[in-house]
């Protein structure tokens, strides 16, 4: 691309996930020319091959449809191979096993713990074609956690700065749902608001569980653990708003229920950025350059961002072909919150930047969130009839605000529609193999003193058995606000990538505050089985990196938890330089043309999926990059 | 029409005379040893111990047998395994009694376009002929019995430890597991491996997704009165009611 070489781009926006591509879509509809370097391969003609690779995985994690591959000769790609690395979750096992957690040679991030980092990400369009679609507002508190609860801190904007935003990224992503269900703590639309698609429709296991917590009223005592301020007799169970087309949408169908939004939507009824991103390159003023890997955010004399150096790649683990920089007057840094503070990190500048670009406040890198999910799964003593429909239709939201979080963190609750796919190593398979051949890895099967199974079965017996038991498989899970703490934090490993690139290291662990999270998810998790009649199986691997131990009315309990993929808070955003990274435009507060954008820049995660705000956030700052940086 | 290598051979497998058919299996599994052991002497590519076998997946009477034997083991129905299978002579409304020996030449193995039966008896064969041969054999033998399923059935489902069992009975069994598990998961679990879990139940068992039209036609889910996930053939709003009946599905 020798042309790249001698021009000077209006924009350049280092990734094409969620806010890339959206930044990338309203700058081109603005006629500004505009360049997106993407580090992994580009975007495919159609799913079809993604979808192969899918239905082949002898691990249908979330990265498996996507490139690089997972698995090498021996194992897990050795990710010193890889020319654009990432992290998949069978890296998150337990020491000295398959999938190490702490092996550079297994995992590419480079986990110095205490706790494992769970959540994992992928490069093709931001690997957000694996995303489950949820569109949650967070509500109105979320933004103001120091004044309202003397916890956390506040963003530097409000709910309503962003509601008309939300309602743009709602018809961009095209979000199903229903506004007058959607009215819960605090949260408000403009008047005669409607979602761009009415909503997805409750699967037959949230019915269930709406029918087993509401059908009479909870007692006070029954709802006292859960701090809410005034007794409360009921806990709605709620559609969750999704960019799911629930009607042909854009040229795309409405879902028909493959119980399969990650890893992949196989009718592509479900948004994803590369939409976006062909909806960009259609305006005829975006480029997207693929298997580009931004290496250094370069800043001149003047403080302000001169180029971005890229290394250019053929193959996954093949030679670097292309080494070269782009100019722009404007540049957006769109990768996620554990790239984009790393290529931050790596930007040195000869010593000019040592900290970093960006980075005066010493914050980048910092603050680093997910939302621990904490898993609980059961069997429903009458057929709930899982697998059916999307991966999640309802959840919980009413739990996440209210005057506990003066003591301990939120949680939101949501109803999983896909049975015990994933708790219990891969469901249908294990539960299958369990009564085929007489085990008990389900736990569906017991023989009693023996670790073998009761029962192995052939023809209708083994029919009538899985139907039996699969059509009564319930899990929930809880997702819980998790403390920005700065010692939870992205740096540069001594550990290098395919290209040579420094790879991300990790500290990470739990807070008091979200530990107590923890305990009353536990509880409430009690409460919720109760009502469903449930029998609990849910168990934590004694060498389960990520179990923990905490103290409930007297008794030691064991929880775990996994990645929600919600990578936040590395880039804080904030009124003051010296405590931020960013204003509240996304604007570095170094560098007066740099944006760092995506969920590295929330001050704090609340309990809301990030992608909605996410894309608020980028729209937003999209206007603002038109109005105030091609300002004439 | 017995296959047209069966009658290089100078036998055929179409025969429901016990006696017989016991001899021919005899006879076929010790020509399958003695290819194997000079498979055992050239390279592996050649292939010769499927070729050296009888089981033919382009017979149309193996594949009934097959399909017969994979409906008897997983339990669904064989015109569900199999769209468009028949035995003939078809049933009579009212029975005829006794009913009439299955005619395998002018049965029907099936004719669905999806064709995943004609994947898995080749998948099988090519890695396990004799074995597979011994359980065509079975089911073969057990064509006409009142209760064809349930004689297969139990001539598979013993313990590991029954004395009055073979080596080759066992191998069979886990065999049959092994088929059993490609029709529900569309996947491959090798019957050594299944035999050694049994053993020590602790390792994490592996398997092969067979391919990806396999995955997408597994009947686990189906059999939950619902689809393998990522290959719906439902439409929008089907899972907010209760689902068709099971006969609908399996």
């Amino acid at each position: 691309m020798a042309a790249e070489a001698d021009k000077v781009w209006d924009v350049a926006i280092v990734g094409s996930g969620f806010a890339g591509a959206l930044i990338a879509n309203a700058l081109g509809k603005g006629r500004k020319n505009v360049i997106v370097l993407e580090a992994g391969a580009g975007i495919p003609p159609n799913i079809n091959a993604y979808m192969r690779r899918f239905y082949s995985a002898f691990a249908k994690v979330p990265e498996s449809p996507y490139t690089p591959e997972i698995f090498g000769p021996n194992g897990l790609s050795d990710p010193s191979a890889v020319n654009a690395g990432r992290p998949t979750v069978l890296s998150l096992g337990p020491k000295g096993g398959f999938g190490d957690w702490t092996d550079p040679k297994q995992a590419y991030l480079i986990q110095k713990g205490p706790r494992p980092f769970g959540s994992t990400y992928d490069r093709v369009a931001g690997g957000t074609s694996h995303w489950l679609g949820t569109c949650l507002r967070f509500v109105p508190n979320d933004f103001k956690m120091k004044s309202h609860y003397g916890q956390l801190l506040d963003w530097p904007i409000e709910y309503k700065d962003l509601n008309s935003w939300y309602g743009e990224a709602e018809a961009e992503l095209g979000v199903s749902g229903d506004a007058d269900e959607q009215k819960f703590c605090g949260v408000e639309f403009p008047s005669g608001y409607t979602y761009p698609m009415r909503k997805i429709p409750n699967s037959m296991t949230d019915q269930y569980v709406d029918k087993s917590l509401n059908s009479n009223p909870l007692t006070e005592d029954e709802t006292r653990f859960l701090g809410m301020g005034t007794p409360i007799t009921r806990i709605p169970v709620r559609g969750v708003p999704a960019a799911r087309n629930s009607e042909p949408y854009r040229n795309r169908r409405a879902c028909a229920g493959n119980t399969n939004c990650i890893p992949i939507c196989p009718i592509q009824a479900k948004y994803d950025p590369t939409i976006t991103l062909n909806d960009a390159r259609n305006t005829g003023f975006v480029t997207i350059a693929e298997r580009t890997v931004a290496s250094e955010i370069v800043v001149g004399e003047n403080g302000l961002v001169s180029e971005i150096r890229f290394i250019r790649y053929r193959t996954d683990t093949g030679q670097t072909t292309e080494r070269g920089s782009v100019r722009a007057r404007v540049y957006v840094i769109a990768a996620n919150a554990i790239e984009t503070p790393r290529l931050l990190l790596m930007s040195k500048n000869g010593g000019r930047t040592a900290r970093g670009v960006a980075n005066r406040s010493d914050m980048v890198g910092r603050n680093l969130m997910d939302h621990p999910y904490y898993v609980v799964w059961g069997l429903s003593p009458e057929q709930i009839y899982p697998y059916r429909g999307p991966l999640i239709t309802s959840g919980i939201g009413d739990l996440c605000d209210g005057p506990f979080r003066h003591e301990r963190a939120a949680f939101r609750v949501d109803i999983g529609n896909e049975g015990w796919n994933f708790v219990v190593g891969g469901d249908p398979n294990v539960t299958t193999l369990d009564f085929v051949n007489g085990l008990n890895r389900s736990g569906l099967n017991p023989r009693p003193d023996s670790l073998l199974g009761n029962e192995a079965l052939f023809g209708k017996a083994l029919a009538d058995r899985l139907n039996e038991k699969f059509t009564r498989q319930f899990r929930c899970g809880f997702l819980i606000e998790q403390t920005p703490d700065a010692d939870n934090r992205v740096t540069l490993s001594d550990f290098k990538d395919g290209l040579g690139l420094p790879r991300p290291q990790i500290s990470y662990n739990l807070s008091d505050y979200t530990r107590r999270g923890f305990i009353a998810a536990h509880r409430m998790k009690d409460l919720l089985f109760k009502k469903m009649r449930l029998t609990e199986f849910t168990r934590v691997d004694p060498d389960d990196p990520t179990r923990f131990e905490e103290e409930i009315d007297g008794k030691p309990v064991n929880m775990n938890y996994i990645g929600a993929g919600h990578i936040m808070g590395t880039c804080r955003m904030g009124g003051d330089p010296k405590q931020s990274v960013v204003d509240k435009f996304q604007r570095s507060h170094d560098h007066k043309n740099l944006y760092l954008v995506g969920s590295s820049t929330f001050p704090t995660g609340a309990t809301a999926n990030p992608t909605l705000t996410i894309a608020a956030l980028s729209l937003r700052t999209a206007k603002h990059i038109l109005d105030s940086d091609f300002r004439r | 029409m017995p296959g047209a290598l069966d009658h290089q051979r100078g036998f055929t497998l179409e025969t429901t005379d016990d006696e017989q058919a016991d001899a021919v299996t005899r006879r076929t599994v010790l020509t399958g040893a003695a290819a194997a052991t000079a498979a055992a002497t050239v390279p592996a590519v050649l292939d010769t111990p499927a070729r050296a076998h009888s089981v033919d997946p382009n017979s149309r009477e193996h594949m009934v047998l097959f399909v017969l034997l994979s409906s008897a083991l997983t339990g669904i129905t064989a015109p569900k395994l199999a769209p468009g299978f028949r035995l003939e002579p078809r049933p009579t409304n009212p029975p005829t009694v006794p009913a009439p020996p299955v005619d395998l030449a002018k049965s029907v193995p099936g004719s669905d376009p999806v064709d995943i039966k004609r994947e898995y008896l080749t998948w099988a064969n090519e890695k396990y002929p004799s074995g597979l041969e011994n359980l065509l054999q079975l089911v073969r033998k057990n064509l006409n019995a009142p209760n064809r399923e349930q004689a297969i059935i139990e001539a598979l489902q013993f313990g590991d430890d029954d004395k009055s069992k073979t080596a080759s009975d066992l191998d069979a069994k886990y065999l049959a597991r092994s088929i059993v598990l490609m029709w529900y998961l569309g996947a491959w679990y090798e019957p050594a491996e299944l035999k050694a879990l049994r053993k020590d139940p602790r390792p994490v068992p592996a398997f092969r997704v067979v391919s990806p039209k396999a995955y997408t036609q597994a009947w686990a889910l189906r059999v939950a009165q619902a689809h393998p996930m990522g290959f719906s053939e439902m439409q929008f709003g089907y899972w907010t009611r209760p689902p068709n009946p099971r006969a609908d599905f399996a």
